[in-house]
Parts: C-alpha cells; sequence; structure tokens
C-alpha cells in the first residue's frame, strides 16, 4: 500500500488538475481522483508498459472524466466555483504583480473552461501535463495528426475569446 | 481572406509548437511571406500558446486518500472472497476413477461456498460490513449532527436517526440524511453509499451510527455536510 501512496501522491495533484478543467468541478474532480485511483490500483497488474505510465495513467482519467460528462447535463460552471472568488484574500494586501498575475491566470482558465471537454483535454495533456502529440495521441487513442488539429482549434477559440480583453493580459 | 495550401496550414501547429524540421521550418516561413492569412493564423496560435504556458496546477482542497486506501481495501477484501470460492472449486472431479470422491468433495466444496456466503450475508445483515477489522473503528473521530462543522478530521463518526432515504437509478448509490431528532429536521448530514463500499441501507427511522469521510459540499443549492462515502454502518440499539 506504501507504494501505492507514493505513487497516488506523485501524480495527485496532475491528475486532480487534468479533471478539474476537463470536468469544471472541483467537487466533481475530487470524486473522480478517488475512482481514477481506484481503478489504476484494480488495473495495475494489467499494466503491460506498452507506454509510460503517466500515459496509461492519464488515458483512465480521461475516460473516466468522458464517463462523468456523458451522465451529466452541460452546464456552465462559473470560474469562481472552481478556483475560489478570491474573496478569503480580502483584507489581505497582495503585491500588485501577483493580483496581475493571479487576474490573468484566471481569465485564462475561465476561457479555457468554455472550450469543448474534448478540446479542453487536449490542451490541459499539453499544456499542464506536458505531453508530446504521440502521448496525448495515445491517451485519446487517435492520432497525432488529431492532436495537433484539435489544439489548433482550441487555441484559435481561446484566442477569440481572450482577444476582447487584449492589454488586460 | 483564405488559403488553400491545406498541407502547410495543418502543419501551423507544429511550427508554433516547435516541432518540424528544419527544412519544413524554411518551406513554412517561405509560405508565410507570402500569405496573409497564414500570417494570422501563426499570430493566433502564438497568442494561445503564449497564454496557456504555464497554465497552474491545481491542488484539490481535501486529499481523497483516505477514500481511495478503503475502497482499495475493500476490494481486496472482495478479492479474498473469490480466491476462497476460485480454490474451493478446485476440488471437482479430475478423473472417472475418482467419481465418487470427486462427487463427495464437489459438495462439501459447494456446501463450503454456501457457508462462506451465508456467512458473508449474514454479516452484511448485520449492517456492518467486514472491513470494520481493517479500518479500526476507534481512530474515527465521534462528532453530532450540530458540532460537525466544528471538526477537522477527515474520519468521523456520527450517531442520528435515518431519514430521507434516496437511491439515485444511474449508478445505485444509496443517499440519506442524518438527523439530530425529528423536531429539527433542518439540521442534518448527508450519507452517501457508493461503490465500491455498497453497504446495505440502514432502514429509515432507525437510528445508527455511520463511519465515514467527512465533507463539505459547497455546491450553492447544497451547503451541507455529508459523509462521503460512507465506509461503515452501526444499528444503535436504544
Amino acid at each position: 500500500m506504501s507504494a501505492f501512496r507514493s505513487l497516488y501522491e506523485a501524480y495527485r495533484d496532475r491528475t486532480y488538475s487534468l479533471a478539474c478543467y476537463v470536468l469544471g468541478d472541483s467537487l466533481q474532480a475530487e470524486d473522480a481522483l478517488q475512482s481514477i485511483f481506484l481503478k489504476v490500483h484494480r488495473s495495475l497488474p494489467a499494466f503491460r508498459n506498452e507506454s509510460s505510465f503517466a500515459t496509461w495513467l492519464y488515458r483512465i482519467a480521461v475516460n473516466e472524466c468522458q464517463d462523468r460528462l456523458r451522465k451529466q447535463p452541460e452546464a456552465y460552471v462559473p470560474l469562481e466555483d472552481i478556483i475560489g472568488s478570491g474573496a478569503e484574500f480580502d483584507g489581505q494586501l497582495l503585491p500588485d504583480e501577483l493580483h496581475a498575475q493571479s487576474e490573468r491566470q484566471r481569465v485564462i482558465q475561465e476561457a479555457l473552461l468554455l472550450l469543448s471537454p474534448k478540446l479542453r483535454s487536449v490542451v490541459v495533456l499539453k499544456y499542464l501535463e506536458g505531453l508530446s502529440y504521440e502521448e496525448i495521441a495515445q491517451v485519446l487513442e487517435c492520432s497525432a495528426g488529431t492532436v495537433a488539429s484539435r489544439l489548433n482549434r482550441a487555441l484559435v477559440e481561446l484566442e477569440a475569446r481572450l482577444r476582447p480583453l487584449k492589454g488586460m493580459i | 481572406m483564405w488559403c488553400f495550401r491545406f498541407d502547410l496550414r495543418k502543419k501551423l501547429m507544429p511550427y508554433v509548437d516547435g516541432r518540424l524540421d528544419s527544412r519544413m521550418v524554411q518551406k513554412i516561413e517561405q509560405h508565410l511571406l507570402d500569405c496573409n492569412a497564414c500570417r494570422l493564423q501563426v499570430k493566433i496560435l502564438q497568442t494561445g500558446h503564449r497564454l496557456l504556458t504555464g497554465l497552474p496546477v491545481l491542488t484539490p482542497t481535501r486529499d481523497p486518500w483516505e477514500a481511495i486506501e478503503a475502497a482499495v481495501l475493500a476490494d481486496s477484501i472482495k478479492a479474498q472472497e473469490v480466491t476462497l470460492v476460485a480454490g474451493s472449486r478446485r476440488w471437482g472431479v479430475h478423473a472417472p476413477g475418482l467419481a465418487l470422491a470427486g462427487v463427495l468433495s464437489l459438495a462439501l466444496a459447494v456446501t463450503g461456498v454456501w457457508l462462506i456466503r451465508t456467512g458473508t450475508l449474514h454479516e452484511r445483515e448485520s449492517e456492518s460490513f467486514n472491513q470494520k477489522e481493517i479500518l479500526d473503528l476507534k481512530r474515527f473521530q465521534p462528532v453530532s449532527v450540530t458540532n460537525i462543522k466544528d471538526q477537522t478530521e477527515p474520519h468521523i463518526v456520527a450517531e442520528g436517526v435515518v431519514t430521507a432515504m434516496e437511491l439515485e437509478e444511474e449508478d445505485g448509490d444509496f443517499t440519506f440524511k442524518l438527523i439530530e431528532d425529528a423536531s429539527r429536521p433542518d439540521q442534518f448530514i448527508v450519507c452517501e453509499i457508493i461503490e465500491p463500499i455498497r453497504l446495505k441501507p440502514p432502514k429509515v427511522g432507525s437510528r445508527v451510527k455511520v463511519y465515514g469521510v467527512r465533507r463539505f459540499d459547497d455546491k450553492s443549492n447544497h451547503q451541507w455536510f455529508e459523509v462521503h462515502p460512507v465506509l461503515n454502518i452501526e444499528q444503535v440499539k436504544r
């Protein structure tokens, strides 16, 4: 169990982030995190080293998130519900730069959540997990060309959503 | 304005990402000199690329390791039961000459399996599941419906009366409310029985102790404390 716990601790935040960005709901992401690691534990004997462990884990994570998205009606979740409103910082003076940076991240995350789950998955696997096109293709079980094309669409959509805020970010 | 060099357009993302070899980079850059549409597309992609670089890693507010550990243990128990059953079945007939012994063995095995299964069912009937030895229930912090908000321990045991039992048809999960007494139905803890720790739900109106992981459901229309997942239920006799 201690070996599995080490594995869990090594991948907890990245897996949670993936679930959080794809599902757009922190509570659901916490539930998904439990299911993902339980499935990982159950499937470990079947892991054949045909792909890296991270790729294999992310495939389980993405499938779990997609299953959950299929079961729930599409709903827009305000970003505050996911990353907090920032009200907890009221009364504390934050340096301007830090505030500007966190505001920038908030705006980008909000725009990211407006992408379709399919595009979000590719973006998060690339920019958060740092996977190559080939590794993303393995996780999502598609071709590297499809990955490039989805990334292209995601970046174009993201830029279009953020264009009105040019200067602020 | 549109560019019909589809072969090059689909390479723009890998170009922005720095994934092309020098020959292809040269080809793209040659094309960009003459094509406004692709230049604009590259600029858009570069902006998106820049914005997403450094996307922050998020951390769960509550570490669900305790629940994962409990679920993994529940899995191990199930696996042991299956092994026991499979082991019993190996006592079957292996050769015609041993038919009688085989039949007797099989009968014994079937009886054994039946006894094991009956025992398991019986244990479930007692509304307490066989993980409790492993879970060490003494470690669970006792809480009440009214003071759960003051607790910080993840593992808790809450006592109360069962009300508002619901079955989620989609996944078979059971949800019920635990209240202190019927005169204060607005003060409750929501308890969730979920896979893989599929406990028998307690009877509505019965008084029980519910062991599990404490959490707060902060959805705007919820805002209540939960025991989620429920790890054990004990009937309280008064």
